[in-house]
């Protein structure tokens, strides 16, 4: 039986279900991870991963070229990031957030699917397509993370969240500079410039600075004062959000700007 | 140090007013590459001679870093609301922050190379000069690159190509289409990959998207589009000439490496400890 679109509904259904049983169960053994949590987790991941795969196979090309696709592997990268926070840092409500963020995206996805056509552009049909999307989406997940780390730091006017997104941004600054220069290279090969300021690529920089100045933030000689404050702190959640909002505009906000007509990155 | 960028960028702000965008070409080898040593040379005396005063401390330190870098976002924002023909990447205040960057990334890696800071690690140092290779080799080797369109077919040798400026200029071999593939899509009818072997000087090349020809270290040929005409087919080749391809291609491979390491690297115990200095200063201040 080949994979199609039309099994998204029932595979994402019993995923999401296996996903809140899991976050339900951390709930309810307050001392240790569940092994309950763990499995349904797990299980829940491994079938949307079968969907992602068969979609694959039927498509006969990654599914990795419209927005609907990259949502798709947002989301299940989500539950995987916050996941890993959770077993890093036992932060239970961030599994709590990230299902409800992958949820969000599972349903954009039932409600509005965008194209899902066959087709892959000459363009796209090089062996960076794979590493260079699903490395990009993998760092916006875990900072989708940081985030949510940053906003609950500026709610409950706390420092204590901040060792654990730097943590998360040094991860997700590799991914993300690993996914931005392999674009690098392959834009030379394909387009014959590693950079030409395209729409998508300013906003692309705009991110990574964004969380470089977090990072310059982070191990300045001001941040290892003892006399360092909340005000510090706040400030490092603030470029966080900063760099998450242009993150959005990176990877879906620059279609609705004028200046996506003419974007060499526009393929959906 | 604020109101020092601020009367900086103000001069460049006044300068993109009364002249408009900056024109690469007057950065045209030996020039920029010129420019871009002398700049080097001076900030490895200034570093080396005055490199306790002040004013040299507060431009190769992380403060400086944070306002540039912070300076660069709001640019970018302001450049990725800008019409895609505005070459916002060319206006002087851009150009300027991109300096004032360089000059600050500059002098923190000569301080760890010339103090042999006890915190140099190879990290910090390949993401460092990573970064610095490729603002080099943007900035200085801007008015170096070239790029010209042919159209090649299987008619007639082509001898010629178009520049950026619509000028025609020989090209110092011929090029003449023997051969073209496409395949496409069977739903659609759009293509999905297309190849074409041409011969250059008679000798037959195989060009695909996604898989140029290299003709030399500076310069490659790709196949970018093709028309469907009475008489056959004509494909457009583009003739990039980029001759800071390689030192580019460096800088990229020196930070992926050290963004890589620095990604998989354990965190020191000072982080943590960090942390709990704001903590208990918080708790402090709230008491």
């Amino acid at each position: 039986m080949m994979i199609t679109w039309d099994l998204f509904l029932p595979f994402a259904a019993v995923s999401v279900i296996l996903w809140t049983a899991g976050v339900a169960a951390t709930f309810c053994n307050k001392d240790r991870c569940s092994k309950v949590a763990l499995w349904c987790t797990a299980i829940g991941v491994i079938i949307y991963a079968v969907f992602v795969g068969g979609l694959w196979l039927s498509l006969e090309r990654p599914p990795l070229r419209t927005l609907g696709e990259t949502r798709l592997w947002y989301s299940l990268f989500m539950v995987v990031s916050g996941w890993i926070v959770y077993l890093r840092w036992q932060y239970r409500w961030i599994q709590v957030f990230s299902l409800i963020v992958a949820s969000v995206f599972i349903c954009i996805n039932i409600f509005k699917p965008d194209i899902h056509d066959q087709s892959l552009m000459p363009a796209l049909q090089s062996a960076w397509f794979v590493p260079h999307v699903t490395v990009y989406i993998f760092s916006y997940s875990v900072f989708g993370c940081a985030f949510l780390l940053a906003v609950s730091g500026l709610w409950q006017h706390t420092g204590k969240y901040l060792c654990s997104a730097d943590q998360l941004v040094k991860i997700g600054m590799a991914f993300l500079t690993f996914g931005m220069l392999s674009g690098c290279i392959w834009a030379k090969q394909a387009w014959g410039s590693y950079w030409t300021w395209d729409p998508k690529e300013i906003w692309a920089a705009a991110t990574w600075c964004a969380y470089l100045v977090y990072i310059h933030r982070r191990t300045s000689k001001s941040s290892t004062d003892s006399h360092a404050t909340y005000r510090h702190a706040r400030m490092s959640y603030i470029w966080l959000i900063i760099g998450f909002l242009l993150l959005q505009m990176c990877w879906y906000g620059v279609n609705l700007l004028p200046s996506a007509s003419s974007s060499m990155h526009s393929y959906s | 140090m604020c109101l020092w960028i601020t009367i900086y960028l103000a001069i460049a702000l006044a300068l993109q007013l009364a002249f408009g965008n900056i024109d690469d070409r007057l950065f045209t080898f030996p020039v920029g590459a010129a420019l871009g040593v002398g700049a080097l040379a001076i900030l490895y005396v200034a570093e080396k001679e005055w490199g306790k005063s002040r004013w040299i401390k507060d431009m190769r330190s992380s403060k400086m870093a944070c306002l540039l870098i912070a300076l660069s976002v709001f640019a970018c924002i302001i450049g990725g609301c800008m019409s895609a023909n505005s070459s916002f990447q060319s206006s002087i205040p851009f150009v300027a922050l991109l300096v004032a960057l360089m000059v600050n990334l500059t002098l923190a890696i000569l301080h760890r190379i010339i103090t042999r800071h006890k915190k140099t690690d190879w990290i910090f140092i390949a993401t460092h000069v990573g970064i610095w290779l490729m603002l080099f080799c943007g900035l200085a080797g801007s008015g170096d690159n070239r790029s010209l369109r042919a159209v090649v077919s299987a008619n007639c040798d082509t001898t010629s190509a178009i520049d950026a400026n619509s000028h025609t200029v020989s090209l110092p071999y011929t090029l003449r289409l023997l051969n073209f593939n496409i395949e496409t899509n069977a739903s659609n009818g759009s293509p999905t990959q297309y190849e074409a072997t041409i011969l250059i000087d008679n000798k037959p090349v195989e060009i695909a998207v996604n898989n140029p020809h290299s003709f030399n270290m500076s310069d490659d040929l790709y196949l970018m589009n093709f028309h469907r005409q009475a008489d056959g087919i004509y494909c457009v080749f583009m003739i990039e000439h980029q001759p800071w391809k390689y030192p580019m291609l460096t800088g990229i491979v020196l930070l992926l490496i050290g963004a890589v390491a620095g990604g998989v690297k354990r965190a020191k115990p000072h982080i943590s400890e960090r942390i709990k200095d704001i903590d208990n200063t918080i708790s402090t201040t709230r008491v």
